[in-house]
């Protein structure tokens, strides 16, 4: 804890920390606590002045004066979730358990399907006409020449468009449609023979053998 | 010898305020006219900084003075209130002293310095105690700070120095306290990072090993809401408390839920969702139960972003045939455009609006298909185009202050961040691990 320093002009003032006042969780153990006010509670006989640095809501400013209060800074490190190792693994045993078909691809900022994304969308509807119970998982994706923002829309309208393709097909089996914009490039390079490769609405099946 | 500046007839007055009214400023007034609001930038010519002398801090500690000195010269020029004078250039030496000599503050006060700040770092236990000194060469000490901490925080108490001195001559907020929230795939997966505002102490935030994207913060800086993909096929908005690691989720409807963004009180989140079937814009109030709609049309509505006072908000849609930027009431009254295909381009998306309610920034697409971050003001008068170059910027975020954007960039070759002053001045490179750092969110002080 603060030792209170022997000149008197040095006060050591209660601060509330952030806009929110946040309860001191007891004693010592500093490190893993936001935005206490320090020193309450465990000795009564000081008060604290505490500012935590970085991460979450600082303490107001107190402005010079010509015996300031002091100010404890401490390192916070915002308090993070670990890794859901369970769910993480659920995760990755259910990708790992699709069925990947073949990708259909799209003209640039259009989601409107060729006649080879038709075609290719036409066999595979015959198979899953055959097993109306296995699942169908659509992602759209876009190249990088759009805002990230304005991708992952366009990237759910040609997911949408082959799903509705494939229902004029006579599809019944249940779709999932979903967009990654342009966040899972399958290439990085920044011209058409690799733009043209993300430009696509990506099928997987689940449950199927 | 080196010749000194000879100060003009102005003299610099007591006080705080009367230096500041000294300068010219400029001042942003809004003025409500029923459901719209004007934001007037009433801007008479560039502010005139403050001129400032930072002397070197003398350390009797194992930590040298002269970075800390050199942090807090850099808050204040980012600040961009403050000419930070070069003291080696003017032949002025502090001396050995814990406080610079009384010639060298009066040589400083005599070349046009009317500002001098200095400060000392002590030993206390395992501790160092900071204590910094402000200084006006027409009155003599104005006050200290007095910080106490370990030797890893010594860049945080001087940025929340530089803070103390900015609000002390303006009354604001300064941004040397502030953080960027970001998305990193550093790690192998797009996770959520939070680093100072200048780049250094960056920090992982989330361990998901899947997708997430677009942190925004509470004003409270106390948690962040972001979309992840960790919960299944559709994207969801999720909040992060960074106080207690709380996870919870926001939004879960069905198909997409992207773009979430804080409103300025806090008590609400603009997105965009899919479950009509198009993007809509919605809002939900932060217990998460109560939903509002309020864009209603066939067309892909998104990117919603807050005036400050939080009565209107900008967003992109593509109602017109293209996306573009437009404005709306918080209760989605009174819809129109901003941007028009025939003055600015036919692609434009990702609107942020300043805390100072003059600007918005926003991703404007070229005829060469690049995306770069133009700014336009709130009635559409003006209009620039923020960055050059032929590298894809985009995802821009306003400092507090409203005089900076931070925002990602593939210029060096990787997509990295950087932040730039608002007149394009100033570009500063904030990430250099990894190959992909993207998404940035400026937090308040």
């Amino acid at each position: 804890m603060r030792r209170m320093t022997e000149q008197s002009q040095y006060l050591k003032v209660a601060v509330m920390v952030g806009l929110v006042g946040l309860l001191a969780l007891g004693g010592c153990s500093k490190t893993n606590v936001m935005g206490t006010t320090e020193g309450q509670g465990k000795t009564g006989a000081e008060a604290g002045a505490t500012t935590e640095s970085g991460g979450v809501g600082s303490a107001p400013l107190q402005g010079f004066s010509q015996g300031p209060s002091e100010e404890a800074v401490k390192r916070q490190a915002p308090l993070v979730g670990k890794a859901d190792t369970a769910e993480i693994a659920a995760r990755q045993a259910r990708e790992a358990a699709k069925r990947e078909l073949a990708d259909i691809y799209f003209a640039y900022d259009k989601w409107a399907l060729s006649s080879e994304g038709m075609k290719n969308l036409a066999q595979n509807a015959d198979f899953l006409k055959q097993n109306p119970t296995v699942k169908l998982l659509v992602e759209g994706h876009c190249d990088e020449r759009g805002s990230r923002e304005y991708n992952l829309v366009l990237g759910e309208k040609r997911a949408l468009e082959t799903r509705r393709y494939l229902e004029s097909l006579g599809v019944k089996n249940p779709v999932t449609v979903t967009s990654y914009g342009k966040e899972r490039p399958v290439c990085a390079e920044h011209d058409e023979s690799c733009y043209w490769k993300n430009r696509r609405a990506h099928l997987a099946l689940e449950g199927a053998k | 010898m080196a010749p000194l500046r000879q100060l003009s007839a102005v003299r610099w007055a007591a006080g705080p305020w009367a230096l500041l009214m000294a300068l010219a400023g400029s001042a942003v007034f809004a003025v409500t006219t029923g459901a719209v609001e004007v934001f007037i930038d009433a801007t008479r010519g560039a502010i005139q900084k403050i001129p400032i002398a930072v002397y070197s801090f003398k350390s009797a500690t194992p930590v040298p003075g002269q970075p800390a000195a050199d942090v807090l010269k850099a808050d204040l020029r980012r600040s961009l209130l403050f000419d930070v004078a070069d003291l080696e250039r003017l032949g002025i030496t502090a001396g050995m002293n814990s406080q610079p000599a009384p010639e060298a503050l009066q040589k400083a006060g005599e070349a046009g310095l009317p500002v001098q700040v200095w400060g000392t770092l002590l030993p206390r236990g395992r501790e160092i105690v900071m204590d910094g000194v402000l200084f006006e060469s027409s009155r003599g000490e104005v006050g200290h700070k007095r910080y106490v901490g370990s030797s890893e925080v010594i860049r945080h108490m001087v940025h929340r120095l530089a803070d103390e001195i900015v609000f002390h001559y303006t009354g604001e907020q300064g941004i040397a306290r502030s953080q960027i929230a970001f998305v990193s795939e550093r790690g192998g997966a797009k996770e959520l990072f939070v680093m100072d505002y200048d780049g250094y102490s960056q920090r992982q935030l989330t361990f998901d090993a899947s997708l997430n994207l677009a942190p925004t913060w509470s004003p409270d800086r106390r948690r962040l809401a972001f979309v992840t993909y960790r919960k299944g096929d559709d994207p969801q908005i999720e909040e992060l408390d960074l106080v207690t690691g709380a996870r919870r989720t926001l939004v879960a409807l069905p198909g997409l839920n992207i773009t979430p963004e804080w409103s300025p009180s806090g008590e609400e989140l603009a997105f965009a969702t899919t479950r009509d079937g198009n993007s809509e814009i919605y809002k939900v109030d932060k217990s998460g139960r109560r939903f509002e709609r309020l864009t209603e049309h066939g067309a892909a509505d998104l990117a919603p972003t807050w005036s400050p006072t939080g009565r209107e908000l900008a967003f992109t849609s593509d109602r017109g045939g293209t996306p573009q930027i437009y404005l709306m009431s918080a209760d989605g009254t009174n819809v129109r455009a901003l941007t028009y295909p025939d003055r600015h381009g036919s692609y434009n998306s990702s609107a942020v609006w300043s805390p100072k309610g003059n600007w918005l920034a926003y991703v404007c697409r070229d005829e060469r298909q690049i995306l770069k971050i133009c700014l336009i003001s709130p009635d559409g008068q003006q209009w620039r185009q923020l960055t050059t170059g032929s590298s894809n910027d985009e995802s821009p975020s306003w400092s507090i202050d409203g005089r900076h954007v931070v925002f990602s960039s593939t210029r060096s070759g990787r997509r990295d961040i950087y932040m730039i002053n608002a007149d394009g001045t100033g570009l500063e490179r904030l990430t250099t691990s990894g190959k992909f750092n993207d998404d940035p969110a400026w937090s308040a002080s």
